[in-house]
């Protein structure tokens, strides 16, 4: 990036989409005059106002094999980069939404770097993607997780499926409920809402700490001072 | 691929003429065959296009009455993810825009000859994999099928057989395993030891076969079970993410 500031704001901004997402690539700063230290990233951020060129690329940008984006303060430099063919332009300061939806471009990328789940279910072992994971109740022998794409109901308790996955992302919301909080539409005194219309139920025992969780992942997800002062 | 099909819409007829003879030429050029449908406007062209696959390129004008090129982009984009856009513009605001709907080159009036050829260049290089071919010999005619058209191929009798969409089948002597390397996609599934899948057209996983469009069953084979589901749905997680 053009600055070490704005190499640090990315990398922070970065984590917050890595934690949201459920995802850990290998991240590395590349001062734009230095040598690399990953010599072949599958992803490529690159400052076009840091007054570097592009580095010449010893791989195909459109095999799919590894995605550059471009960024820059000035719009218009988006035309001129069409001649790099990148996966994205990014208009700095680049704002976690613009990312999300970049990287949604070369998900095939990171996809191998998705965190999951592995359960057993009707004797097959399946190794679901926690992004995908929508919520998960408590059933009479083990619980039934709802993903986007099915329901499966596995012999382990919530308890202890509830200590396999990131508590940032997956909150209690009652004793029997553990919901994605990335699916989550709205919030009610009573219930919640996910994105699809499901209605979940807000425990009185479990509201206060499952507010604090909702709290944090807003601030996340906004970028505000929250998660500013930590650790990048 | 047999035939390009390349559209272009603008509102000025001139520049519609202009486009379509650089593109024609540059076609002839490289030897590649090419069908040309031209638009006034971004409602006419989403009125003719409705379905993904009827046009492999587009050029798209931005300033137009009605519907912009962004905004008619936006609309074409939720229909077909797979057709290659190329802005052809005076306007250079629409830089950060074309990103977002994933265009594959903008370029700017007045241009020439070779900006065009070098943007279909990129284009006929770079094409998606439904847009690619697999080449197949039938009874000593050489075929050219459309990666998108073919359901699955299947083994039949030291043959292969590969069933189309609304086409008849086509036997061929090669192999599956050639075949699988030949068609070279990930949205090619072999999910059985003699047969190899088109993920597209899959309806629904029932118990140990997968529904395919037109209601036939293709087995899921059992040593490889597990690998084959979450090969299944990790795809349609990462199609679901790129479509958003």
């Amino acid at each position: 990036m053009g600055t070490p500031e704005e190499g640090a704001q990315l990398r922070r901004l970065l984590q917050v989409w890595m934690e949201l997402s459920c995802v850990s690539p290998e991240v590395e700063v590349w001062d734009a005059g230095a040598e690399p230290v990953l010599t072949e990233p599958a992803i490529l951020f690159w400052d076009l106002d840091s007054g570097h060129p592009v580095p010449a690329l010893s791989w195909d940008l459109n095999l799919r094999e590894c995605a550059l984006f471009l960024c820059s303060a000035d719009p218009r430099k988006a035309i001129d980069s069409y001649a790099l063919h990148p996966t994205g332009f990014l208009t700095k300061p680049v704002g976690l939404e613009a990312l999300e939806r970049g990287l949604d471009r070369c998900v095939e990328l990171w996809w191998p770097d998705l965190g999951r789940v592995e359960v057993l279910c009707e004797r097959v072992r399946l190794k679901l993607p926690l992004c995908q994971l929508l919520w998960v109740e408590s059933g009479r022998r083990g619980c039934v997780l709802h993903s986007s794409m099915e329901t499966m109901t596995v012999r382990e308790p919530l308890s202890e499926l509830e200590q396999r996955i990131p508590s940032g992302v997956f909150a209690r919301c009652q004793r029997s409920f553990l919901v994605n909080l990335n699916h989550v539409a709205r919030v009610e005194s009573r219930r919640l809402y996910l994105s699809d219309g499901t209605e979940i139920p807000l425990g009185r025992g479990s509201k206060e700490h499952f507010l604090e969780q909702w709290k944090r992942f807003c601030a996340l997800r906004k970028g505000t001072p929250e998660w500013e002062g930590r650790d990048g | 691929m047999d035939e390009l099909v390349i559209g272009i819409c603008d509102d000025l007829k001139d520049e519609r003429a202009v486009l379509a003879r650089m593109v024609q030429a540059h076609c002839q050029a490289v030897g590649q065959r090419v069908r040309l449908r031209l638009f006034s406007s971004g409602e006419e062209l989403l009125e003719t296009v409705r379905r993904p696959g009827q046009l492999h390129v587009l050029f798209l004008d931005i300033y137009m009455p009605g519907l912009s090129g962004i905004e008619t982009a936006r609309r074409l984009r939720e229909r077909d993810t797979s057709m290659v856009l190329i802005f052809a513009t005076t306007s250079v605001e629409h830089g950060v825009d074309s990103f977002e709907v994933q265009a594959s080159d903008y370029l700017v009036k007045p241009f020439r000859q070779e900006d065009v050829g070098r943007a279909l260049d990129w284009c006929l290089e770079h094409r998606p994999a439904a847009l690619r071919s697999l080449c197949i010999s039938v009874e000593w005619e050489e075929w050219k099928i459309p990666l998108a058209e073919i359901q699955y191929i299947e083994v039949l009798d030291h043959r292969a057989c590969i069933h189309r969409v609304g086409e008849k089948d086509l036997y061929t002597r090669r192999g599956l395993d050639d075949l699988e390397a030949a068609v070279d996609s990930g949205d090619f599934l072999r999910c059985h030891r003699s047969y190899l899948v088109n993920m597209n057209h899959i309806q629904a996983l029932k118990g140990n076969c997968f529904c395919m469009a037109d209601g036939t069953m293709v087995p899921i084979g059992s040593s490889s079970r597990t690998k084959v589901r979450s090969r299944f749905f990790d795809w349609l997680y990462i199609k679901t993410r790129e479509r958003r």
